[in-house]
């Protein structure tokens, strides 16, 4: 069990720190440490590590720093449930560039997003400023985020309506496709003719609502219609 | 705060004796109260007499590449440690010599001139890869604690030399 309780220091802010790479996370709690009004309750490697210390320690955390991507799943559901917690911050410190997944911590409760390719002594100063009671996002800021996600939402929402107009056929003619093979190569896979592949084609692209083959492949691919080898 | 590209300059508050098992997953280095009286501190001063070993960082991303630099400085003050950019790594070896390097992604340059390195999360995995004098290992989750050990061989391995 990757969970360490420390001692309190009165007055101190309490830290949990839920990252799965071990080295930085003890790096971390070492930069912490050594800060006078800051002490470590708890370390977890994974969500139900860090589950585990909040059912165990409920009344222990002022701050949870929280990578996204952990090895048993994303942070937005411990977000969430930190973010129900009275007094409890979270700053989410993570290495992926996706703004949308930025946007969608914020959304579920997160107090501030940081990159990993901030400075180490920007991360305990964002903590610090979270702690006295200063917003580390503006409100526009917020709002654009919550925007971010709104528009994400509604294309993955248009993208599933599209999808599921596809025929069993049509996603044959696209699986064929992302492995690589041309019109004619379709066609003697699914043992069609050339025309009848292209129909199918046609149609394609008019339910996705894009105009080449290779749009149409990249969206079959983003939506995990199609497996790329 | 630590510069990049900047040799981190060592304190004498430093030392070893405080630190948590190894193996210990949730290792927390604590500040020394006294390292006058360590014997770890000194075997370290004996180190110092001998010159001062160098760990080149640059791995990515800075927030890992910087923590643990600052860790390494604390815990092992006979060291100098160095941190740069990623791309910098090949002509940093070459004008600074390390005794060890840690970084995401190995070069050939680094792979025959250093004797001491570590991939540490190639790609932003969990695994991480070492090599100590020609030996590889690998690490299913390295610790602090393993990354200062192998500051230790690389220590006794420039001590050799």
């Amino acid at each position: 069990m990757g969970i360490i309780e420390n001692h309190t220091r009165e007055y101190s802010t309490r830290i949990l720190l839920v990252e799965d790479h071990a080295s930085f996370r003890q790096a971390l709690a070492f930069m912490f440490e050594r800060e006078r009004e800051f002490v470590v309750t708890g370390q977890a490697g994974s969500l139900a590590e860090a589950r585990a210390f909040m059912r165990k320690e409920p009344d222990e955390v002022d701050v949870a720093v929280v990578d996204l991507a952990l090895p048993d799943g994303d942070g937005f559901g411990l977000i969430e449930e930190l973010a129900s917690r009275p007094g409890v911050m979270t700053l989410v410190l993570s290495a992926s560039l996706e703004p949308a997944r930025f946007a969608r911590a914020v959304e579920a409760g997160a107090s501030g997003v940081l990159h990993k390719s901030a400075a180490i002594g920007e991360v305990v100063e964002a903590v610090r400023r979270l702690e006295s009671g200063e917003a580390l996002l503006s409100p526009a800021e917020v709002i654009e985020m919550l925007r971010m996600v709104s528009r994400k939402r509604q294309e993955e929402y248009e993208a599933q309506r599209a999808i599921e107009k596809l025929t069993p056929r049509e996603k044959q003619v696209l699986q064929a496709l992302g492995e690589g093979l041309d019109s004619k190569d379709i066609a003697e896979k699914l043992h069609i003719t050339v025309e009848t592949e292209r129909t199918h084609m046609v149609n394609i692209l008019g339910k996705l609502d894009v105009h080449s083959r290779l749009q149409a492949l990249v969206f079959a691919a983003r939506h995990g219609l199609v497996e790329i080898r | 705060m630590l510069e990049s590209g900047t040799f981190v300059s060592m304190t004498a508050e430093s030392g070893s004796q405080h630190e948590a098992t190894r193996g210990d997953r949730n290792f927390v280095p604590k500040p020394p109260d006294n390292p006058s009286r360590d014997p770890a501190a000194e075997a370290a001063s004996e180190r110092r007499r001998k010159g001062r070993p160098r760990v080149l960082m640059a791995n990515e991303p800075r927030a890992y590449r910087e923590g643990i630099a600052a860790v390494i400085s604390q815990l092992r003050p006979e060291v100098e440690v160095k941190t740069v950019e990623p791309n910098a790594l090949d002509t940093s070896i070459e004008r600074f010599s390390p005794d060890m390097v840690i970084c995401s992604k190995a070069t050939d340059a680094l792979k025959g001139g250093v004797r001491v390195w570590v991939e540490l999360y190639p790609e932003n995995a969990a695994y991480s890869v070492a090599s100590i004098g020609g030996r590889r290992m690998e690490y299913t989750e390295i610790q602090l604690p393993d990354l200062l050990s192998i500051v230790d061989k690389a220590e006794e391995l420039a001590g050799t030399n």
